[in-house]
C-alpha cells in the first residue's frame, strides 16, 4: 500500500472494507473499521482538504469579495467551508418532477458536510423510535433508544458536546460526565428566556459539538470565528478533524479523493464484490474490490448509487426488494421569523460572540399534549434562535438599514448604533411524517457528466406539516408581543404553506433506505446491513425510520458506530 | 441550511442564514425579498430590457468558483464604473452615511468603490443590481444636469439633500408610480452593509469580538446584564 490514508491507487488490492464517503457515517465507519484492524478504503467525490490549513480563522467579511455575500458559487458565503458544492454543482445535475419543490445541498470534499453543518446536537428521544406507536402514521424503528443509549455516550464523549441535561419529555439524558458544560447564555437570550418562562415554554442551554473544555487532544474553542468556515484548531466537530486523523493513525485507511462511486458490484453469489467509480479528474473508470461494502454517501446520493445497481438479479436496483430505496424521503422541516426588541435597544457592549451557535434554545414542549391528541398535528418541533453582536458584522446589516426606517445622514447612523443587536430571529425545525409524495427515484433521461443516471426529487407538504408551521408562528407572536418587540419578518398570512421551508432545504434529508423489522417494508435491518446482500451495510441518514426534529447528524453517528461494530463482530464470526 | 436564495443577504441578516445551516429562513428570505424590496427582480428584469440605461453586459466574465482560496481573498472580476459614476455614488453614499462626528463618511472608507465592486460582479443578483444602480445614477445626472451648473458631487449639500429626499419619495411611491422606486432600496442594502463591515463602522456600532479568549465564554458583562434585567422589569418580567 502506498502512504497510509493517501490517494494510493492499487486497484489489485482486496480491501476489508470500501466505505463510500467520509462525512458523518463514513469518518465514523473508517474509524471504528480501522481501529478494529480492519484494512479499510474510503472513496470521496471531492477533493481532500485539511480544515487546520484552510479554515480562514479570524478573516473578516471585508475582505472578502461582495463582503462575503451568498453567490451561486458559495451559496452560504464566501467563508463557508463547504468546497466545490452548494445547491447546484456544475455537471452534476438532478431534478425535480413537475409541481415539487426541492433543493439537495451538496459538498465535494473530504468530510463532507461535517466541515460546514451546524454542529447542533440532540439525543432522540424513546418515543422517537416509536412514532406508528405513537400517533398511528408513518413507522416504528426496529431498535428503540435503549439499543443506543451506550453508543450515543461513546459518541459524544469522542466528538464533545456541550449542553445539559434537563427533565422535559421525550429528551433523553447523557450519562453523568459525558456532556461537556454549555457556555455561558448571552443577554438577549436571558432576555428570551424571560419571556419563554412567563410562557410556560422552556429555553434551555443548547447541545452543540463544540469544545468548551480540551477533549482528546483538541483544545477548547476560543470563542471567536464561526463554525460553519470550519476550525482550524478543530474544536469543533468535522469529519476532518475528529475522524479520519485516528483512522489514519492506524495504518489501516487508505483515503482515496475524486472518487465518485456510482455502483456496488456483486460475485457470482450474489454479494457485494467492491464498487465502481469514475476519477473525477482523469474520467476513467475503476473497479475497487473489498469484502464488505458501507455506503455513507448521503442518503439521497446512497440511494442512488442502490437504484443504479442494476443487475438480472435485481432488475429494479441494489437492496431493493423491498421497493423502498429512495422512498420515505424526509427533511426537518423549517420556518422562520425575525423580530426586533426595543428593550434591547442601546446595551452595553460585551464580546457576545461566544461559540458562534445559540447558547440556548427551545426545545419541543408539547410532547405530552400532542400525545393525548390535544394537537392539531402529529410531530413536533424546536427552536433555535440567534441574534444580537453573536456575528460579526456582514452584509446583513444593510438589511438592518432597511429595517430602522426612511432616516438617512447622521439619523441613520443613530439608528444603526441604537438598534445594533436588538434583532433576533427564530427558526422552527420539526418532523415531518413520511409520505408516498415524497421520494427520490431516477431520472429517466438525465445524466450526469460521466453519463450516470440522475436522482429526480418528488416532494410535497402535507397539513401535519402546515399545521404543525401556523403553530410556530402563533407562538412567535405571542412571545415577541410578551417581550414588547415586534416582528419585523414572518410567513404571509395567505401563504399556502405557512412560511415552509423548500423540502431538502434545512439539509436534514434521511429516510431513502430505512431500516425495519422486516424484508418485506425496509432496506435494512436495525444493524443498518442490507436484507438482499449481508455484507452491503447502510451507514448514512438513509437509513432513519423518522426524522425528529432533533437534527439527524449525531444519530447518524451514533447509529454509523452501532453499526460498524456490527458489521466487526460480523467478520469476526465469519459470517460474511 | 441552511439556507438558500435568491438572496440571503438581501433578505435576511447573517444570523439566520447561519441558523440556516441549521438554522435557516430560506423560504421566509425569498417571501420578504418580494416584502421589503418591492419586486425588485421584476424591475430588474424590465430595466434589463431598457436600451435607455448604459448596460455592458459582464455576464460572460467568470466570479471566483466553488473553490476560491479563503485564506487569500480576492475578487476576480474589473470594477466597470466610469470616474464621474463613481463620484455619483460616492456623493449620494455620503449623503446616507456623512461624517457625524463620530465616524467617517462612506466615501472615507471606500464604500462607493465596494459598489462599484458590488454592480461589476458577474453572479444574477449583483448583475440585476447592476441595472437598477445604473439606470438611478443616469437619473440623478440628468436631474442634476436640469437643476444645476454643478456635477452632483459638486453640488451644494443642501442640492444633493434634496434630490435623494426625491428618490426617497420615488421609492415611497412604489413600483408602479415610479420607475426610481427600486434604486434606492437597493443602494442603501448595498452601501449600509459595505458601511458596518468596515473596521470604522464595525466600531461605529461597538461590536467587539473576533479575539480569541482563554478559558470559559465569560457571557454579558455585569453592566450588561444590568441592562437586560432593567428591561425585563419594565415588561413586568425578571430572569
Amino acid at each position: 500500500m502506498n502512504e497510509p490514508g493517501r490517494n494510493a491507487r492499487s486497484t489489485a488490492d482486496v480491501f476489508d472494507v470500501a466505505v463510500v464517503g467520509s462525512g458523518a457515517g463514513g469518518g465514523m465507519a473508517a474509524y471504528v473499521l480501522t481501529r478494529a484492524g480492519m484494512r479499510v478504503l474510503v472513496l470521496e467525490a471531492g477533493r481532500d482538504y485539511d480544515p487546520v490549513k484552510e479554515t480562514p480563522m479570524f478573516t473578516t467579511a471585508r475582505s472578502a469579495p461582495l463582503r462575503g455575500s451568498s453567490t451561486s458559487d458559495k451559496p452560504f458565503g464566501y467563508f463557508d467551508a463547504t468546497v466545490n458544492g452548494g445547491w447546484e454543482i456544475p455537471g452534476e445535475p438532478y431534478t425535480v418532477a413537475e409541481g415539487s419543490k426541492f433543493q439537495w445541498w451538496r459538498a465535494r470534499m473530504l468530510g463532507g458536510r461535517t466541515n460546514h453543518w451546524g454542529r447542533f446536537s440532540f439525543r432522540f428521544g424513546a418515543d422517537d423510535f416509536r412514532p406508528y406507536s405513537r400517533d398511528g402514521m408513518g413507522v416504528d424503528w426496529p431498535i428503540g433508544y435503549d439499543d443506543v443509549a451506550a453508543y450515543y455516550d461513546k459518541v459524544e464523549s469522542l466528538i464533545g458536546v456541550f449542553g445539559s441535561n434537563e427533565p422535559i419529555a421525550n429528551q433523553s439524558a447523557s450519562s453523568p460526565g459525558v456532556l461537556l458544560p454549555p457556555p455561558a447564555p448571552r443577554a438577549y437570550e436571558l432576555f428570551v428566556k424571560a419571556g419563554c418562562t412567563s410562557l410556560g415554554i422552556p429555553c434551555v442551554p443548547m447541545h452543540a459539538a463544540v469544545l468548551t473544555r480540551p477533549l482528546n487532544n483538541r483544545p477548547a474553542c476560543f470563542y471567536a470565528t464561526g463554525c460553519e468556515r470550519g476550525c482550524a484548531i478543530g474544536a469543533n466537530f468535522q469529519s476532518t478533524t475528529v475522524l479520519l486523523p485516528p483512522a489514519r493513525a492506524t495504518g489501516k485507511l487508505t483515503i482515496r479523493t475524486h472518487a465518485m462511486v456510482y455502483e456496488v458490484t456483486l460475485d457470482p453469489s450474489g454479494r457485494a464484490s467492491g464498487v465502481r467509480y469514475v476519477d473525477t479528474v482523469t474520467g476513467k473508470h475503476e473497479h475497487v474490490r473489498a469484502r464488505a461494502v458501507v455506503l455513507a454517501a448521503s442518503a439521497c446520493e446512497s440511494a442512488r448509487i442502490l437504484l443504479n445497481s442494476t443487475s438480472a438479479t435485481f432488475p429494479q436496483g441494489l437492496a431493493n426488494s423491498s421497493g423502498q430505496v429512495g422512498r420515505n424521503l424526509t427533511d426537518s422541516t423549517g420556518v422562520g421569523v425575525l423580530a426586533q426588541f426595543p428593550a434591547l435597544e442601546g446595551r452595553p457592549a460585551y464580546n457576545e460572540e461566544g461559540t458562534s451557535l445559540p447558547h440556548l434554545y427551545i426545545p419541543w414542549w408539547l410532547h405530552e399534549q400532542q400525545k393525548a391528541g390535544k394537537l392539531d398535528f402529529p410531530r413536533g418541533y424546536h427552536i433555535e434562535f440567534d441574534g444580537g453582536r453573536t456575528h460579526q458584522p456582514e452584509m446583513f446589516m444593510g438589511v438592518f438599514g432597511s429595517l430602522v426606517g426612511d432616516v438617512h445622514g447622521a439619523a441613520l447612523k443613530e439608528r444603526m448604533r441604537a438598534t445594533y443587536g436588538s434583532f433576533v430571529s427564530f427558526a422552527a425545525r420539526g418532523e415531518m411524517v413520511p409520505s408516498a409524495d415524497c421520494y427520490c427515484d431516477i431520472d429517466p433521461q438525465v445524466k450526469d457528466r460521466w453519463g450516470i443516471p440522475v436522482l429526480r426529487f418528488h416532494w410535497k407538504w402535507s397539513d401535519h406539516e402546515r399545521r404543525q408551521a401556523r403553530h410556530f408562528t402563533a407562538t412567535m407572536r405571542k412571545l415577541v408581543d410578551r417581550l414588547g418587540g415586534k416582528i419585523v419578518a414572518a410567513p404571509a398570512d395567505d401563504d399556502p404553506d405557512a412560511g415552509l421551508s423548500m423540502g431538502g432545504e434545512i439539509i436534514h434529508e434521511v429516510g431513502t433506505t430505512r431500516m425495519g423489522a422486516k424484508p418485506r417494508d425496509s432496506v435494512v435491518n436495525g444493524f443498518g446491513q442490507s436484507w438482499d446482500v449481508p455484507n452491503l451495510y447502510v451507514m448514512d441518514g438513509g437509513v432513519f425510520a423518522s426524522n425528529p426534529d432533533k437534527n439527524a447528524t449525531l444519530t447518524i453517528l451514533t447509529l454509523a458506530w452501532r453499526s460498524a461494530d456490527h458489521l466487526v463482530d460480523q467478520f469476526k464470526r465469519k459470517a460474511l | 441550511m441552511s439556507h438558500f436564495k435568491l438572496n440571503l443577504d438581501l433578505a435576511m441578516p447573517r444570523y439566520p442564514v447561519r441558523a440556516a445551516r441549521d438554522v435557516s429562513l430560506l423560504t421566509l428570505d425569498r417571501r420578504t425579498t418580494l416584502k421589503w424590496f418591492g419586486a425588485a427582480m421584476l424591475a430588474a428584469k424590465v430595466e434589463l430590457a431598457s436600451p435607455a440605461s448604459k448596460l455592458v453586459s459582464i455576464s460572460a466574465r467568470q466570479g471566483y468558483g466553488g473553490d476560491p482560496d479563503l485564506q487569500h481573498p480576492s475578487v476576480p472580476w474589473p470594477r466597470t464604473l466610469s470616474k464621474e459614476q463613481l463620484l455619483i455614488v460616492a456623493g449620494l453614499c455620503d449623503v446616507l452615511l456623512p461624517d457625524d462626528g463620530r465616524s467617517p463618511a462612506a466615501s472615507a472608507v471606500g464604500v462607493h468603490e465596494f459598489v462599484d465592486e458590488w454592480v461589476s460582479a458577474p453572479y444574477q443578483e449583483q448583475q440585476q443590481d447592476r441595472a437598477i444602480i445604473l439606470r438611478g445614477i443616469d437619473w440623478v445626472e440628468r436631474q442634476t444636469a436640469l437643476r444645476s451648473s454643478q456635477p452632483f458631487h459638486r453640488a451644494p449639500r443642501e442640492f444633493q439633500v434634496e434630490l435623494f429626499d426625491r428618490l426617497i419619495e420615488q421609492q415611497k411611491a412604489g413600483e408602479s408610480k415610479s420607475e426610481m422606486a427600486t434604486f434606492l432600496p437597493r443602494l442603501r442594502y448595498i452601501a449600509i452593509g459595505a458601511y458596518y463591515t468596515t473596521e470604522a463602522g464595525i466600531a461605529d456600532l461597538g461590536h467587539i469580538g473576533n479575539q480569541p479568549m482563554a478559558g470559559d465564554y465569560p457571557g454579558p458583562t455585569p453592566q450588561a446584564l444590568e441592562h437586560v434585567q432593567q428591561a425585563l422589569r419594565r415588561l413586568g418580567l425578571s430572569l
